[in-house]
């Protein structure tokens, strides 16, 4: 729903517009206290450099601050090359101030912060660790997704429990003409998205689901090609130390996604929508000396209720429950306790986060110069640890750990234009957490100034608190590589105060000819009671930069220079996710005939690490004598930069004369750059030679195919 | 001007890789005091001198203890000073045939390593810093429970807490498997002297409870434990060098294991 109140009698022209979509115009004729009522169906277009929704883009330079705000057109976005199926996180990473880690990740940091202290929510559902395959891909399907923003900078006060980003994510409609269907057959997953509107045209419906079948393709790969020449393997190979009947590449791994979302129209005035997501990753094996079974993976419904109580009051009231959920069950027949010696051994267990939350938020238009938001939220969490582990049939290992917390919050908003080529958007939020009595208020102020009509300064700052989060890791491996799916949450609490983070923000925008801009803010932002994994210890953290955005229709290129430092104990060190340098080059072109080409090239300084730099003899409590490494110090050296290009191909063509077929042909890292992953240092105790070894990622052209098909 | 602003770029990518700088070698030293004696089993006592190695360096290999079937030996340094001390004896130790080995066992004869004794080391070794070491053997205990001869299928073993350890390391073995399970018993856990011990189709089981110092228990335990991005000097508590200066008070005791009778029927 959308308003505009306080519109004096006239006859007017009322311009629907939303980037990748067709604009609508229509004239209209208000008189004194008329209210009017439209509803618009926008089509989709595709979207190129010619004809770029310019309308949007200039209404919300108008009249939003968006101080550390990027609007992301998903389905704009999903053209752009990336590891086999397309992922909402990948074109995040392109942009200024976000960074990934790793190639095998699709885990993000903003601004200096970790993964864990980013807000993922789809449709207001919380989302705790929305990856695939341990990180290497998001939970979303792309096909049922309309947009997104992510905040970095002033987060608006309706959002709690981040001190980084928070990314909020928008279902789309279904169609409300008829039911469609499309299709996606890929070289690792498969996808099916149908919609249609509801019996009465009351509502709409859409639904979505995916598959990946890396189980079957591995097992392809094994039986006809030689896995050895697989480079990328290897990284696996150091990492995953057992086999699989025997099978070196064989991987009895998938996951699946479902995501769906249903609106109804009760009358004019109201309307009440459902979303729903669960997605899981599996892995299975057994022979007749081990039995693994894993699963883990997130689900959440969200059901919500908007009305219309008049063009000047708006709400929406929301109740939504969460869940995030790791297990494995463990049955090996003869496990080596000893050498020589074996024993039954049987483990069960896993970890999970729930949540269930109840949000109510109002959306009052008293004048035309404000819009002031304010509403309340209650959220209970529960953690969940657990697992028995047993010997020989004899229980030696138990766990039950259980935790949880209510979280409340009440939040008051108002954006606010004083004067011509003024914003102003001032909010606080009040929490109260239980688990240690925390009170807290969280101010959130951003201003904008347009100078002229195409070039604006703005500036933000904000107070924010997170109440579940995650320590910081104690090695690389568990941040770089897939091979973790235990989210290790933490709840605050007496001992351990909330995180706590302030974020400044200022910044310039020009838009450029109608068909892009260029922005350029510089942030500080202050990180307090983070806590290390291995001592337990508070500590801060603190980072800068400067982000140039430069944005043309669809493509763009951005820098950032950023530092980030923390400090657990008296030195300060630069963590695992600082990078100095970052560059980005999107482009996005299409070509007649249905061609289209995108490109995608990146180049990152290298990441800090704790170098090896020798070995020391440990006698350990069987009296043998072992090596393990001297670590330099923390953050003391870096990796060598990170650059790697990528291309695709997209030809859309009609199917069968009445479908729309589209064939995607993608390289990536095209000439073949090693980029290192890790370092690997070892010493062989037979030979006394102590050596080092890179562990590089992708380091070969990848191809990367599909079909899409829509009826 | 471009020539200068593309130097410029090179040099700061260029510059963000950095490659570990030089490492000299530190003094490594692994002196444990033990009630028990015997042949470097690892409740019992030891006394070794050694050295880290830099990356890149090539060590000689090729030192291997008397008698030694490990296969990865204690890589040492020939011709330091180590002097053991206490209220009444001070003791210069031999060294061994075996690069870095010290003889303890002169030592043993004197009843010297007992429960509550309080010992000093120092190292002498030319280019090292001096070094100085202190420890104190944990208080005499016993192991409680079972009270009889017979260890039943799924009982425990417990025993009483010991003045001045900081945690226990619990060795076992079935008799005739001439195999060792081994545990601890962390500092959080303390207070819970007690293990499950698994079933197995044996007659006979033996256990070994050591007493660990402070010294010896982190050096042991978080060794085992330990965080890559930790240091570990944090733990290891010799001022100057890599190792351990710790003592142990072990008791044993033997059982008849009936693993066809549970506990529950008994």
């Amino acid at each position: 729903f959308y308003a505009l109140a306080g519109i004096p009698p006239g006859t007017y022209t009322l311009v629907i517009s939303m980037i990748g979509y067709e604009e609508e115009r229509v004239r209209l004729t208000v008189t004194e206290g008329q209210k009017l009522r439209r509803d618009f169906s926008l089509e989709t277009r595709a979207v190129g450099v010619e004809g770029v929704e310019i309308t949007a883009v200039r209404a919300r330079f108008e009249h939003e601050v968006d101080v550390g705000v990027e609007h992301i057109n998903i389905q704009q976005q999903r053209k752009l090359p990336s590891l086999g199926e397309e992922d909402v996180f990948r074109p995040l990473e392109m942009l200024p101030g976000v960074i990934s880690v790793s190639d095998l990740t699709s885990a993000f940091y903003v601004r200096g912060g970790s993964m864990d202290q980013n807000l993922v929510v789809l449709d207001d559902i919380p989302v705790y660790y929305p990856y695939h395959m341990m990180g290497t891909f998001s939970t979303f399907i792309t096909e049922s997704l309309r947009d997104a923003d992510l905040y970095t900078g002033s987060i608006p006060a309706r959002y709690g429990g981040a001190v980084s980003s928070v990314l909020d994510i928008r279902m789309r409609n279904g169609s409300c003409e008829r039911i469609t269907a499309s299709g996606e057959l890929g070289l690792i997953t498969s996808k099916l998205t149908v919609e249609g509107p509801l019996p009465g045209k009351k509502g709409s419906w859409i639904v979505s689901g995916r598959r990946t079948y890396i189980d079957a393709l591995s097992w392809l790969v094994e039986e006809i090609l030689a896995p050895e020449s697989l480079s990328f393997y290897s990284v696996i190979e150091d990492y995953v130390y057992f086999t699989v009947n025997n099978k070196p590449f064989y991987f009895p791994y998938h996951f699946y996604d479902i995501q769906s979302n249903v609106n109804i129209d009760i009358n004019d005035n109201s309307r009440i929508s459902a979303t729903g997501f669960a997605g899981n990753d599996e892995f299975h094996h057994q022979d007749s000396l081990l039995e693994v079974a894993s699963t883990w993976g997130n689900a959440g419904v969200g059901l919500k209720w908007r009305c219309v109580f008049s063009p000047r009051l708006l709400s929406v009231v929301g109740v939504d429950i969460s869940r995030y959920r790791g297990y494995d069950e463990w049955n090996e027949v003869e496990f080596e306790l000893n050498e020589g010696d074996t024993i039954g051994y049987e483990w069960d267990g896993g970890e999970s986060v729930r949540g269930i939350g109840v949000r109510w938020g109002y959306s009052w238009l008293p004048g035309t110069r404000h819009r002031v938001n304010f509403g309340a939220d209650v959220d209970y969490i529960r953690c969940e640890d657990d697992g028995t582990g047993k010997h020989g049939g004899v229980t030696t290992y138990f766990n039950d750990d259980q935790d949880s917390s209510w979280l409340f919050g009440l939040y008051l908003d108002d954006k606010w234009e004083p004067a011509p080529f003024w914003v102003v958007e001032a909010g606080l939020r009040g929490e109260y957490y239980n688990k240690g009595y925390y009170f807290r208020m969280s101010p959130r102020l951003g201003l904008k100034r347009r100078l002229t009509a195409d070039w604006a300064l703005k500036a933000g700052a904000g107070m924010y608190y997170q109440y579940l989060y995650k320590n910081y890791p104690y090695n690389e491996e568990e941040v770089k590589l897939p091979v973790s799916y235990y989210g290790n949450w933490v709840m605050a609490d007496s001992a351990n105060p909330p995180l706590r983070s302030i974020i400044g923000t200022l910044g310039s925008e020009y838009l450029l000819s109608d068909k892009g801009k260029i922005s350029l803010e510089l942030y500080c932002k202050d990180l307090r009671n983070i806590r290390e994994t291995c001592s337990g210890q508070p500590g801060q953290g603190f980072s800068y930069g400067t982000e140039v955005l430069f944005k043309y229709g669809t493509s763009w290129l951005g820098y950032s220079y950023s530092v980030v430092r923390y400090r657990f104990e008296d030195e300060w060190f630069y963590p695992l996710h600082d990078s100095r340098h970052n560059l980005h080059v999107v482009l996005n072109l299409p070509f007649p005939k249905g061609w289209g080409l995108t490109s995608t090239w990146t180049l990152n300084s290298g990441f800090p690490y704790s170098g090896v730099i020798g070995f020391y003899q440990y006698v350990d409590h069987w009296g043998r004598e072992v090596w393990y490494p001297v670590y330099g110090q923390k953050g003391e050296f870096r990796y060598p930069p990170y650059h790697r290009l990528d291309i695709g191909v997209s030809k859309r063509f009609p199917l069968f004369k009445k479908y729309e077929g589209s064939l995607y042909f993608q390289v990536l890292n095209v000439y073949a750059r090693a980029n290192v992953l890790l370092y690997d240092d070892y010493f062989d105790q037979t030979s006394g030679i102590s050596s080092r070894r890179e562990i590089t990622s992708i380091n070969f052209p990848l191809p990367v195919m599909g079909l899409k098909v829509r009826f | 001007m471009r020539h200068k602003f593309l130097a410029i770029l090179v040099l700061l990518l260029v510059s963000c890789a950095t490659e570990p700088q030089d490492y000299e070698s530190e003094p490594n030293i692994c002196v444990i005091l033990s009630t028990e004696h015997g042949d470097f089993e690892p409740w019992e006592s030891r006394a070794t001198v050694g050295r880290t190695v830099v990356v890149g360096d090539t060590v000689p290999v090729d030192t291997i203890r008397e008698g030694e079937y490990y296969s990865f030996p204690w890589v040492g340094i020939s011709g330091a000073e180590v002097i053991l001390s206490n209220n009444d004896t001070t003791v210069i130790l031999d060294e061994t045939s075996d690069q870095g080995y010290y003889k303890l066992y002169p030592l043993y004869n004197y009843s010297l390593f007992v429960p509550e004794a309080i010992w000093e080391l120092e190292v002498n070794y030319p280019g090292w810093p001096e070094l100085h070491a202190g420890t104190r053997f944990p208080e005499d205990f016993e192991i409680t429970h079972p009270p009889g001869d017979t260890f039943f299928w799924g009982d425990s073993i417990v025993w009483s807490a010991s003045e001045g350890a900081k945690g226990y390391g619990l060795w076992y073995t079935y008799q005739k498997s001439g195999i060792w399970w081994q545990y601890f018993t962390g500092p959080l856990e303390s207070a819970r002297r007690s293990k499950v011990i698994p079933p197995r189709d044996y007659d006979e089981i033996v256990f070994r409870v050591a007493a660990l110092d402070t010294n010896l228990y982190d050096y042991l335990y978080c060794g085992w434990n330990f965080f890559e991005i930790d240091d570990p000097r944090d733990w290891m508590h010799i001022e100057g060098a890599w190792g351990v200066f710790g003592a142990q008070t072990v008791v044993s005791r033997s059982y008849v294991f009936s693993p066809q009778d549970s506990l529950a029927g008994n």
